[in-house]
């Protein structure tokens, strides 16, 4: 066409300016502008040299157009609470700061192994199609070592300022951040104030020799009332529970060298105590078969002293119209026996970039925004506690939508991860299958933690 | 080739030739079956070739699958040397027994009562019997978990009132009770199919037969035993076996009720399958274990269909 237009009458030098100009335009747009847009425009429209030369101008001046998908399940579209839908509150804030980046959502299955499985299809055919996605904690340490997630160290300024230590070393792996978080939650022990205070006790039991004692001081008083519930059906939830006994009893996951402990005798001190809650009546017999529902119901309806459960009740167990504990409710971290640890079990998700990433650059800068106090504070709004950012529950508008969100702040230094594994639903059916059959006496604790040291053998 | 007679007619009749000859009109037939043939090699062979061919790799979703390690018979090594597999096929044989016995005499009951029931309140009962057969397995077993719970459940509220307990069971954290409670639960939904099977061949038993008898002098009971059992003896097998291998393959019912709980103490072959497959996503292993478990129920089929359906001659 330049050719054409050089012969059809124009000057040397104004052809030698027009033929720059063209190629200009065809070098911009071949660097990746929408065919249709800029690129057919300009060939199918001769333009004056000035129009050309402001376009060329304009083109060289703006950042090219890219589009960032995350993928995460649908509930990214919805809010619980005065904020906006996650990805509108996304889309905006990354339109404001980078508008040449548009951010998509990709929806994934709303059943979290649906959502794993997607993942490790895309990662396995090093694929783009998504540029962020989100991952929950337990895949950590599978995804870290997989190199399934983008290490973020140094590359999202102010990220580890900003964040509570907790909430990044939940998605930490081998040293490296590969997620930044945006929603979690943490258990606890919930107990009654009003009855403890009654007993003679100013706060939560420390220890869980103290719990007991709180227990029987209470029962002489209020024999109608269930010590201690918690949920111990065959789930996920009870890995939770066993974590939180374990840590408490001086146990760890791992030995130093890397093995895994859950045959130390702080394991088998956690079993046998877990056991002997349900044989010595602190805990009810059905505590076998209650999921995480039904064993905070009694708590809820006022006839249980301590119940575990994770931060979920905090926001509503000052209803009236779902509670009868209200106001006279408090929530701690686990107790720890002598040489133990009170934990806090986390759960929860980050957004982690794909390595295969097509735009690496532009999801960076997409996870920039979202670990930006703007993005993690709606998440507050839409969908509560918790968010790690720092201070962020100090915020009276969070704290006006997140009502005793504050009580959660004391828990939180106390965080925990579920146990590390590369096969993690494996290791996680395993300690579920063992644990439960010490709960229903169907093995002994030595029994069970032989089964478990022979079934996780190459799982880490 | 086993052919109708219009063809025969057609060779030797007036239109003899119309279809050409023999091995021509062979070949048409060869197309008759063909979708079949391909549908059910693709279906159905090609998925169960390719699980063979997957339980010889180790293959996890995290690998590479183009660069899959080939590990032998190493799958097979590790599924016949786990302790958990095999208390799983424990568990489903166990379970299998008692649902064949209590599905086919639960069902043989149900159907008698339809059979002799008055005529006016047959179609109500064979309503009734049809219902539990209509309700998905799944939520069945989620009425099922309600009707066990021991805080609210009806059946542990009846036995603590009727006193035959002094507070109510544990049902689903019992192993013992988990196992009844499973078989419970999957065989009253399995007596209406039983019943509704064995409706049709009380059916076919003739009323001569029975009138025969009468006059001979027997009673009702051993008119049941010498007349209607033997005549409805085919449909009493088929049925057993359609219930034997439902029960070999139980799923939805474990994973609705007891999540193969207490413990493992309900996982089942399929549960334990499914698991190691879909769960763990440990496709190598999964394969061996599913074509173990299909070799174990092909294995009793096999064995159940010679050892009663051979017996049978047919007429001709």
């Amino acid at each position: 066409m330049m050719g054409k237009k050089a012969e059809s009458g124009c000057s040397p030098g104004r052809a030698a300016v027009l033929a720059i100009l063209g190629l200009s335009i065809l070098l911009f747009t071949s660097m990746g502008a929408p065919e249709g847009e800029n690129g057919s425009d300009t060939s199918s429209h001769p333009q004056t040299d000035t129009a050309a030369a402001e376009n060329a101008a304009e083109t060289a001046a703006k950042p090219e157009a890219q589009t960032v998908y995350i993928g995460y399940n649908r509930f990214l579209t919805q809010a619980f609470g005065p904020g906006e839908p996650p990805i509108e509150a996304i889309q905006q804030a990354v339109g404001e700061r980078y508008p040449w980046i548009t951010v998509e959502l990709n929806i994934m299955p709303d059943d979290v192994k649906g959502m794993r499985n997607a993942i490790a299809i895309w990662m396995n055919g090093r694929d783009g199609t998504v540029d962020i996605y989100g991952m929950d904690t337990p895949w950590v340490t599978e995804f870290g070592k997989a190199g399934w997630a983008l290490p973020l160290n140094g590359k999202i300024p102010g990220l580890e300022e900003n964040f509570v230590a907790a909430g990044l070393s939940a998605f930490s792996h081998d040293g490296k951040i590969i997620g930044v978080p945006f929603w979690g939650s943490v258990s606890g022990l919930y107990y009654r104030e009003d009855l403890l205070r009654e007993a003679g006790y100013d706060g939560p039991p420390e220890s869980y020799d103290e719990m007991i004692a709180m227990a029987r001081a209470v029962r002489a008083k209020h024999p109608e009332i269930t010590p201690f519930t918690w949920p111990g059906a065959k789930s996920e939830v009870l890995v939770m529970v066993y974590a939180d006994f374990l840590f408490g009893f001086g146990g760890a996951y791992q030995e130093s060298d890397g093995s895994y402990a859950f045959d130390s005798p702080e394991s088998g001190r956690a079993l046998e105590f877990m056991q002997s809650l349900i044989e010595d009546g602190y805990s009810p017999p059905e505590v076998p078969v209650w999921t995480q529902q039904e064993s905070y119901r009694l708590f809820v309806e006022g006839k249980a002293l301590f119940t575990w459960n994770n931060n979920d009740l905090v926001l509503w167990l000052d209803d009236p119209d779902r509670s009868k504990v209200v106001d006279s409710w408090g929530f701690a971290p686990s107790p720890a026996q002598p040489g133990g640890r009170s934990a806090a079990i986390t759960g929860g998700f980050a957004f982690a970039v794909n390595p295969h990433s097509d735009v690496p650059d532009a999801a960076l800068k997409v996870m920039e925004v979202i670990a930006g106090r703007e993005v993690q504070k709606n998440f507050a709004l839409a969908w509560g506690p918790i968010q790690y950012y720092q201070g962020l529950y100090d915020d009276p508008e969070v704290l006006e939508a997140n009502r005793n969100a504050d009580r959660i702040n004391r828990v939180l230094p106390f965080a925990v991860n579920r146990p590390p594994a590369v096969k993690y639903s494996q290791l996680s059916n395993v300690l579920q299958e063992e644990v439960h059959s010490v709960l229903t006496n169907r093995k002994s604790v030595e029994e069970a933690q032989a089964d478990i040291t022979r079934r996780v053998q190459g799982l880490q | 080739m086993n052919v109708p007679g219009g063809w025969r007619r057609s060779r030797s009749g007036p239109d003899a030739g119309k279809y050409g000859a023999g091995p021509h009109y062979r070949n048409e037939g060869w197309g008759f079956i063909l979708p079949a043939f391909l549908c059910i090699t693709i279906f159905y062979f090609y998925p169960l070739l390719q699980s063979v061919v997957y339980s010889f790799f180790q293959l996890e979703y995290t690998t590479d699958w183009l660069h899959a390690p080939f590990v032998g018979l190493r799958n097979y090594a590790a599924v016949m040397g786990s302790i958990e597999f095999w208390q799983s096929v424990r568990f489903t044989l166990l379970f299998t027994a008692g649902v064949v016995v209590l599905d086919l005499s639960a069902g043989m009951l149900l159907a008698i009562a339809a059979y002799w029931i008055h005529p006016a309140l047959r179609a109500l009962l064979r309503t009734i019997i049809i219902i539990p057969w209509a309700i998905p397995r799944v939520i069945q077993a989620s009425i099922w978990r309600w009707m066990f719970n021991s805080d609210v459940g009806i059946i542990g509220t009846l036995l603590v009132r009727l006193g035959l307990a002094a507070e109510a069971p544990l049902f689903l954290a019992d192993p013992n009770l988990a196992l009844v409670c499973v078989v419970l639960t999957y065989v009253w939904k399995g007596a209406s199919i039983s019943a509704v099977f064995l409706m049709a061949g009380l059916a076919s038993v003739p009323q001569d037969l029975h009138d025969a008898a009468r006059i001979d002098g027997a009673g009702r009971l051993r008119r049941f035993f010498a007349v209607t059992l033997p005549v409805m003896f085919p449909t009493l097998v088929v049925t057993m076996l359609f219930r034997l291998r439902d029960a070999l393959r139980v799923f939805d019912v474990i994973i609705g009720l007891t999540g193969g709980g207490p413990g493992n103490a309900t996982e089942s072959l399929n549960t334990f399958a499914y698991r190691m497959y879909f769960d763990f996503n440990n496709y190598g292993l999964g394969s061996a274990y599913a074509f173990i478990i299909f070799l174990i129920i092909g294995i009793i089929s096999i064995f159940y269909m010679k050892k009663f359906l051979g017996r049978f001659d047919f007429v001709r």
